[in-house]
């Protein structure tokens, strides 16, 4: 179709030029006789006019110099002077426009050369004799001007006058005839110019416009349906747009629901999510992130690590987001953290390299959550498995040492029968007995503290199981005066826990309690609930009257075989520890502002256990 | 039975088997034999019938514990363990095996007395308890051939329940026999007769 309608173009185009060109040449032709006549009509009647002034002035030069001669006096014969001059330079100027016709095109035709040439007197130089005549008649003076003056006898000459005359009416006669046979020929000249232009429109017409008009008609008609066919993929057009706007709208509602869907999810997610750019500047902070820093999220944006973590932390935090950035690989580890208030944390941190849509690395985004629990469970456990191994190894020793025991208890024994009647050497025996007697002791304290703690845990009163402590150490108070007051003020009050083992817990305290006070032992009890921030536990202190507690001893009365007894074994308070630590609980000792040592006990409430630590009751192998 | 009794020990150990004789003879019981392994406990028990066996478990060729339950086949005989095992798996094996006490190692001659007391209170009860169950497990049997023979009577003389009773009782009391003999001569009587008439 395009193809179709450029040829048509191509062809009207062609056709139509040559129509115009046809046109233009018959504008210029007519143009050009048109332009031919007037010339010819302006220089025929600048001739007839030249003709007939040439004539007047004749007649007026030869009148001002009858004057001139037959002047009165000076004045009137200077002003006929000068007006005879200003006649003459008319003349001069009409005579030889009138030889010299213009413009140069019309110069004259061979006719008027003829007609020049046929006058008895050449027309040129009669009419230059007379004009010179006149002249010198004019430069006369004053005595020669009379009627013999040569000059004016010639100027008065009507043969002259009349032989110049007659050589200017053969040449206007020339000039009207040339004009009239020019006018014949421009006649004909326009009727064929008419034929032509009516031949041409013709043509025009019918060869160039008909089918133009035709053709405009068919485009007409094409474009028409074209119209049509672009009206229908407008409308269709404008369909798909609205169907594509709709379908835009509801992307956009999908992406507002995808987006508070994932807003509410990083929200939500126990765990902090921030972002941050490439200057370590945040960018972004979950929910969780600004409460855990206890900041909103106005007070993150913009800030740097440096800005409220210890600069060590923020150094190496800066350092790590460097290296995601830098390597552009995930980075998984557990680390410190100090959370505002001074806490000492562990968190497990996710960090990755945060890319824009043509994939630059712009920042980093970190996701990190407490592991503190879940890192002290597993020291927990490492503790637990070191001691099951140490255990398994102690148990071993206590079966064999068992043997040698009964050996060395069989051989003392019959020692013993031996000397019966030797007192001295009998008390050496008995020594070795004591002796004996102790490292079995210790052997089954050991065994006690390497084997797995296995509670059974039920609701226990505290005021019961210190009694029951107390009762079983009253051999130990038969040697000193010793006291326990009760100073707490709920005395009902219940924990959760093994009995067997909180009442071991409570025996070994009094008893190094009494050991530490000498003779005068007054030992204070006080327990109570105490509400903590996330839980509420149970808190027992048991203060004595004793020295105190060195800072040494302080930190390191919790220790296996630490003791400051020179009968103990060292693990009386290792094994409280263990016992407490089984039951999820917190053990400390320090020196009382009192003096003496004051042992803090803190156990879990007995809601909080039976709620959340049922799997810990079934870890615990209860 | 008296305070002294007469008592087997066993042990791989010299030393100990020393210790437990001299301290067991200074508590007035008798020492009738000391043996070094299982099996030697097994034979001197064969040989001597004691009242009391007290032995270690890990000895050469044959444990204790094993010992102790081949001696019951022979011998009805209280044992106490003695030993450096304390686990409950030995314990409990121990304890099936008829052993009535068990002493873990290292012990001391005090240990000894109220062990073997209990051991012996344990096992007087255990026999008392034996007999018991010995003696009403005759009843039963003896009760179920009087009741077969009462049967046979009824049938063959055609006498009500109380008369076939009664009647059994002179029967005993005339010939100066248990009752149950006299049943048990029934029965017998009866399948002889039922043999030889098919």
């Amino acid at each position: 179709m395009t193809k179709n309608s450029g040829l048509i173009t191509r062809s009207i185009t062609w056709k139509y030029v040559l129509a115009l060109g046809l046109l233009a040449i018959l504008a210029v032709a007519n143009y050009l006789l048109l332009r031919t006549q007037i010339l010819s009509s302006q220089v025929t009647t600048a001739i007839l006019i030249n003709g007939g002034q040439q004539r007047t002035l004749l007649h007026r030069a030869a009148w001002l110099a009858e004057r001139l001669v037959f002047a009165p006096d000076e004045p009137t014969r200077k002003q006929l002077r000068a007006e005879l001059i200003s006649t003459l330079e008319p003349l001069e100027a009409t005579h030889f426009e009138l030889m010299h016709p213009r413009p140069a095109l019309f110069a004259p035709p061979p006719q008027i050369r003829a007609v020049y040439e046929d006058v008895p007197w050449l027309l040129d130089s009669e009419m230059r004799n007379y004009v010179q005549h006149l002249r010198s008649l004019t430069e006369a003076p004053d005595e020669e001007l009379n009627y013999s003056n040569a000059h004016f006898k010639y100027v008065r000459n009507p043969q002259t006058i009349d032989k110049i005359i007659e050589g200017l009416n053969a040449v206007v006669e020339a000039f009207v005839q040339q004009r009239n046979s020019k006018t014949a020929e421009l006649q004909l000249l326009a009727v064929w110019s008419l034929t032509s232009t009516l031949i041409v429109l013709l043509f025009d017409g019918w060869l160039v416009f008909r089918p133009m008009v035709r053709q405009v008609h068919e485009g007409m008609e094409q474009l028409n349906a074209w119209n049509e066919m672009l009206d229908k993929r407008v409308l269709d057009r404008t369909a798909e747009s609205e169907r594509r706007a709709e379908q835009l709208a509801l992307s956009e509602a999908a992406l507002r629901d995808s987006e508070a869907l994932y807003r509410s999810l990083v929200n939500h997610l126990p765990m902090c999510v921030l972002r941050k750019d490439e200057q370590g500047r945040f960018t972004f902070a979950n929910d969780k992130y600004c409460k855990w820093m206890e900041l909103s999220l106005d007070q993150i944006v913009g800030r740097t690590d440096a800005n409220w973590y210890p600069p060590h932390l923020a150094t190496k935090y800066q350092a790590e987001d460097q290296q995601v950035m830098q390597t552009q690989q995930v980075l998984q580890q557990v680390e410190p953290h100090i959370t505002p208030n001074g806490g000492e944390k562990f968190v497990e941190v996710i960090k990755a390299p945060l890319r824009d849509a043509q994939s630059h690395v712009i920042g980093t985004q970190t996701v990190f959550w407490d592991v503190t629990e879940r890192m002290e469970q597993e020291q927990r456990t490492r503790h637990g498995e070191r001691l099951a191994a140490i255990g398994q190894m102690i148990a071993g020793v206590a079966h064999e040492s068992r043997n040698a025991l009964q050996q060395m208890q069989a051989c003392a024994q019959l020692l013993a029968w031996e000397l019966e009647h030797d007192t001295t050497k009998r008390e050496l025996v008995a020594d070795i007995q004591t002796a004996q007697d102790r490292l079995h002791r210790m052997f089954d304290n050991l065994r006690g503290y390497a084997s797995p703690l296995k509670l059974n845990l039920r609701p226990c009163s505290i005021a019961q199981l210190v009694f029951q402590a107390w009762e079983s150490l009253a051999n130990l108070r038969s040697h000193c005066e010793a006291t326990l007051v009760d100073l707490s003020v709920d005395k009902s009050l219940q924990c959760f826990g093994d009995p067997f083992h909180l009442e071991q817990v409570f025996r070994n305290i009094l008893e190094n309690a009494i050991a530490a006070c000498g003779q005068h032992a007054n030992i204070e009890l006080e327990y109570q609930e105490l509400l903590q921030a996330d839980q509420s536990v149970l808190l027992i202190i048991i203060r004595d009257n004793g020295p105190g507690l060195t800072q040494e001893q302080q930190e390191r009365i919790f220790e296996p075989f630490f003791t400051t007894k020179s009968q103990g074994t060292g693990l009386g308070m290792a094994i409280v520890r263990q016992i407490i630590e089984g039951h999820r609980g917190k053990i400390a000792a320090k020196s009382a502002t009192t003096g003496g040592m004051e042992v803090e006990i803190r156990l879990p409430h007995p809601n909080h256990w039976i709620i959340a630590n049922s799997k810990f009751a079934e870890e615990l192998d209860v | 039975m008296s305070n002294s009794l007469r008592i087997s020990i066993a042990d791989d150990e010299p030393r100990m088997r020393d210790f437990l004789w001299k301290s067991l003879e200074r508590m007035g019981h008798q020492v009738v034999s000391g043996a070094r392994t299982g099996r030697e406990l097994v034979e001197h028990c064969r040989q001597h019938q004691p009242d009391l066996i007290i032995s270690d478990i890990k000895m050469p060729d044959m444990d204790g514990i094993d010992a102790a339950a081949e001696i019951y086949h022979f011998h009805a005989v209280p044992v106490i363990i003695i030993s450096a095992f304390h686990d409950e798996e030995m314990v409990r094996r121990a304890s099936r095996k008829h052993v009535l006490a068990y002493l873990v190692k290292p012990i001391k001659d005090t240990d000894l007395g109220p062990a073997i007391s209990v051991a012996m209170e344990r096992f007087r009860e255990f026999n008392t308890l034996r007999v018991e169950t010995a003696d009403l497990k005759q009843a039963l049997e003896d009760r179920k051939i009087i009741e077969r023979a009462k049967g046979i009577l009824m049938k063959r003389t055609g006498l009500a329940e109380p008369d076939a009773f009664r009647r059994l009782q002179k029967l005993a009391s005339s010939k100066c026999q248990k009752l149950v003999e006299i049943a048990r001569m029934i029965v017998t009587a009866e399948e002889a007769v039922d043999v030889g008439e098919p």
